[in-house]
């Protein structure tokens, strides 16, 4: 370990930090550093592929011989299954495999569970073949909602562990019991001005990438297998697929070139409420032939799994000039059967006094909560976000204002005053909530996000340098669209003295050097400084003092060397000390509400970002306006819904169950806010998860403002916008 | 009682001219199979996606006699005697289309599992329509789902292809 020293921190707000830097890592890249490349707008390596359509998904592959592979699915949620007859099916033209992955007796948890695999030589057959299929279940209530399945009485959705609801109580962020931290909360409270108290609700989201979840597997003669698998983490599927065929992870190679959308959902070696890989694995070596297996789109919606819904009971006491004294909140959400994951990031960011917390997650008859982009926080900052804007609303204190007061970060402090003179803060927030001329209310609001520095110590990136100057680039994770490869192109290229099109990237092969799940924001900040790492060594090796200054300084001097190829690795440490210990964003929506109608359409959104230090503007900037957008769906249009009597799926496909498409598009200004933040040798951070968190607090905050009515359940329809119109209006007159 | 159709009585395999990105081929398929079944499966042109196979994402746009089409929802017989064009006819001797190029330099496709879907129906608009404004622009993609949510890349993208067709071909009369 060494001291070295490095400005770190923003646009006037840079200051000498002292950083402890493992040996052998490049010099940081601080807030001076004269970078040719790094920053600028460059266009992804993989475009022209997407645009030609010769980029190959899983669902693209085709292979001499392949068969077709699907999951038989419990019809119904609750109850037990009595009895599995596949005989029919076994004999239908084409069937080649049918398996029962489950017994007669075993509980059924939800709608979609599995309980055979089938293989026929098309899909066509293999359709058949699954309606022979005889399903007997001996019917059982089911709960569909959070109200049904907490209440007592309920039929508990693993009978062998009875009741519903699971504990993960915390008090003050310390794992426990809660009641201390609770009780000391509400002591503080007593010499509050203004006691407040909240429920917000969030509803269930379904990940929906456009490509499904899917593997095509293919035995090989020796005894491994190829597996081609629209994942986000080709290192899961490898270990997941090893672990069922009992072989060993180098005998079996997961292939990830392109992949059409994850979000989250696709982490695991299958799906998270399916084990649809494993079972086409076992029966491609069975069958001694490939088999294809994407899951179809109800499967998606079933158990490609969601974001846990919340119901998050806020209570906060304050001074009359916005100081927090307490703030707790108590939060059950569902996660489907499995027995936790249900809570929501609520407390965070701000300064809110003595805080307490309780996380409880009550089990329902429904597939499985997963990570979801930024787990637990757009639904937790909806409800946070939403409940400082009340406090603020309550004290006459601008919110915006209140917000300023309780902020700890210096960074958000100066994004708060960018986003503001953007959107037009002042001006707009004359206007009183709700005192807007005519039926189309405009309004603005605000709401900030944090995340974590995810970068993680594991992977090794290997660079290798040919003679005639050719670069190649190795790690054996994937890009799942967030633009990894053009992040490690844009990093390499920069040491190098090359353009970005001079690299030769490869990605999503579990033969090359072990990379990360893109899960946490973590790829791009744990690829890029490993990139760096064994760019410099291949600099330093090649060029020596020569300066890295262009294309043929470097041909030169690869011309010189003595072996064919060389190769470098790089294998940098976890995060140094970073500016600031978590990423900072903030939104401010604009809306217009018909107060006729309930419909609210947002206008405009301006998300100031940190993602460190921007490594590609334009793909950083694609990911902010895809976070956002994601961010309006969730607000206003996406709500997985279940039957409340029987616990089956509404609505299997993109018609009931609604996304944003392409005329729910407000303006979006993504303010890319650059931190040389000191974190690793790039001073970057990652990009995907935080501009997610904000957006739905933010525009529920600007409906309030527009109408002077608080929606405190997501979606934000038009029936509860009317609904909530009435009840101000209610209030108005009890008021007087 | 009647017991289910047979392969037979559905209809068997029979070659049918199928005109792909200007070139017509003798393809085999079953009277049931829809054009992106026969594009994907038998034309090996996988270049058009499957998403929702209802008509709901978009994803399998293609242009049949120059109109977007979704191919989930059109037979492939109902395509014989008509132009078939997909995104691997977009680009002409190895030079990408206007709108593929700037596709390419505005980051317009993220996953790019949508991207082909946007492309085709963004074909048609621009035959249709040389230089639309954001709200027509909005209303042709209006079918067209992207879950990265992209959105504003590709109206970008597309814009900007319009203006530099326009440039190269002069509005008749000109």
């Amino acid at each position: 370990m060494a001291k070295r020293k490095t400005l770190a921190g923003f646009k006037g707000n840079t200051r000498e930090m002292e950083v402890e830097v493992p040996d052998g890592e490049p010099e940081i890249w601080g807030a001076d550093a004269d970078l040719r490349v790094v920053g600028a707008a460059v266009p992804r390596v993989d475009g022209v592929a997407k645009a030609t359509g010769r980029a190959v998904y899983t669902a693209d592959v085709r292979l001499p011989g392949m068969l077709h592979g699907r999951m038989l699915r419990a019809p119904a949620a609750g109850g037990t299954l009595k009895a599995l007859d596949l005989s029919a099916a076994e004999i239908a033209p084409g069937v080649r495999y049918a398996k029962a992955v489950v017994r007669p007796g075993v509980n059924i948890t939800h709608e979609g569970r599995d309980l055979a695999f089938l293989v026929a030589d098309t899909e066509e057959r293999l359709e058949a073949a699954l309606a022979l299929c005889r399903v007997e279940i001996e019917p059982g209530r089911a709960v569909a909602t959070l109200e049904d399945a907490a209440a007592e009485g309920a039929p508990s959705v693993h009978p062998d562990r009875p009741g519903n609801l699971r504990g993960a109580a915390r008090g003050s962020g310390e794992k426990g019991d809660p009641a201390p931290a609770f009780e000391a909360a509400e002591k503080a409270m007593e010499k509050a001005d203004l006691v407040l108290e909240r429920v917000y609700r969030t509803q269930v989201q379904v990940h929906t990438p456009l490509e499904t979840h899917g593997v095509v597997v293919r035995p090989e003669e020796d005894g491994s297998v190829t597996v081609w698998a629209s994942t986000q983490g080709t290192f899961s599927v490898r270990d997941g697929i090893a672990g069922a065929l009992k072989l060993s992870g180098n005998r079996v190679r997961v292939l990830t070139e392109h992949m059409g959308g994850g979000f989250g959902c696709k982490l695991g070696p299958s799906a998270p409420g399916s084990g649809f890989a494993l079972e086409a694995a076992r029966a491609a070596v069975e069958l001694k032939a490939p088999v294809r297996c994407m899951l179809e789109r109800r499967e998606e919606h079933l158990v490609g799994g969601n974001r846990p819904s919340s119901e998050q009971t806020v209570r906060m006491g304050l001074k009359k000039d916005g100081t927090f004294l307490a703030y707790t909140a108590r939060i059950r959400g569902t996660p489907g059967f499995p027995e936790g994951g249900a809570g929501a990031a609520n407390p965070m960011i701000y300064d809110l006094g003595r805080t307490a917390k309780e996380e409880i997650s009550v089990c329902t008859h429904a597939g499985p909560q997963t990570a979801f982009r930024a787990p637990g926080h757009p639904q937790g900052a909806f409800g946070l976000e939403s409940a400082v804007d009340e406090a603020a609303e309550a004290l006459g204190i601008d919110p915006l204002d209140l917000r300023t007061r309780i902020n700890r970060s210096g960074i958000r402090a100066a994004q708060f005053e960018e986003g503001a003179k953007r959107i037009g803060w002042r001006e707009a927030r004359r206007v009183k909530p709700g005192e807007g001329p005519g039926p189309l209310k405009r309004g603005v609001g605000v709401a900030s996000g944090t995340w974590y520095h995810t970068g993680r110590a594991r992977a090794t990136v290997e660079i290798t340098v040919h003679r005639d100057g050719g670069v190649d680039v190795r790690n054996g994770a994937q890009d799942i669209g967030t633009g990894t490869r053009t992040v490690m192109a844009v990093v390499a290229a920069e040491v190098l003295g090359l353009e970005v099109g001079d690299l030769r990237i490869h990605l999503g092969d579990t033969t090359w050097p072990a990379g990360p799940g893109s899960g946490g924001s973590c790829t791009a900040p744990t690829l890029g400084p490993a990139v760096r790492m064994a760019a410099e060594e291949a600099r330093a090796a090649i060029l020596g003092d020569r300066p890295a200054k262009d294309r043929r300084a470097w041909a030169a001097a690869c011309a010189r060397m003595e072996e064919e190829s060389r190769t470098f690795l790089g294998k940098p440490a976890a995060y140094f000390d970073a500016y600031e210990g978590a990423i900072a964003g903030c939104q401010f929506a604009e809306v217009e509400v018909d107060v006729e109608t309930g419909v609210v359409r947002v206008i405009r959104v301006v998300a100031v970002q940190d993602c460190g230090r921007a490594i590609d503007r334009l793909t950083a900037e694609s990911q902010v306006i895809g976070a956002v957008i994601q961010g309006i769906s969730y607000a206003l249009f996406e709500d997985r819904r279940l039957d409340r009597g029987t616990a089956r799926l509404l609505h299997g496909d993109l018609e009931g169950y609604r996304i944003a498409g392409p005329r729910d598009v407000p303006d979006i200004e993504a303010v890319m806010f650059s931190v040389a933040n000191a974190g690793n040798t790039l001073g970057m951070s990652g990009l995907g998860e935080p501009p997610a968190v904000p957006t739905a607090g933010a525009i529920a905050n600007a409906v309030f403002h527009a109408t002077g009515a608080r929606v405190r359940e997501l979606p934000i329809t038009p029936a509860r916008v009317l609904a909530a119109l009435a009840e101000a209006k209610a209030a108005k007159k009890g008021g007087r | 009682m009647t017991s289910p159709p047979t392969r037979a009585a559905r209809g068997r395999t029979v070659l049918h001219p199928l005109t792909v990105n200007g070139e017509t081929k003798d393809v085999p398929f079953l009277p049931h199979e829809t054009l992106l079944e026969v594009l994907r499966e038998r034309m090996g042109l996988t270049g058009t996606k499957h998403g929702c196979e209802l008509g709901e994402c978009g994803a399998c746009t293609v242009l049949v006699d120059g109109k977007p089409v979704l191919s989930c929802l059109l037979l492939a017989l109902n395509a014989v005697g008509t132009k078939v064009e997909t995104v691997e006819g977009l680009a002409e001797g190895g030079k990408l289309h206007p709108l593929q190029q700037a596709f390419v330099e505005l980051g317009a496709a993220q996953c790019g599992y949508c991207t082909p879907g946007f492309l085709m129906t963004a074909k048609a608009l621009l035959a249709d329509r040389p230089r639309p404004d954001r709200p027509c622009l909005k209303d042709a993609l209006a079918g067209n789902l992207c879950r990265c949510t992209g959105y504003l890349k590709i109206y970008e993208a597309v814009e900007l292809a319009a203006e530099r067709m326009a440039r190269e071909k002069p509005p008749r009369g000109a």
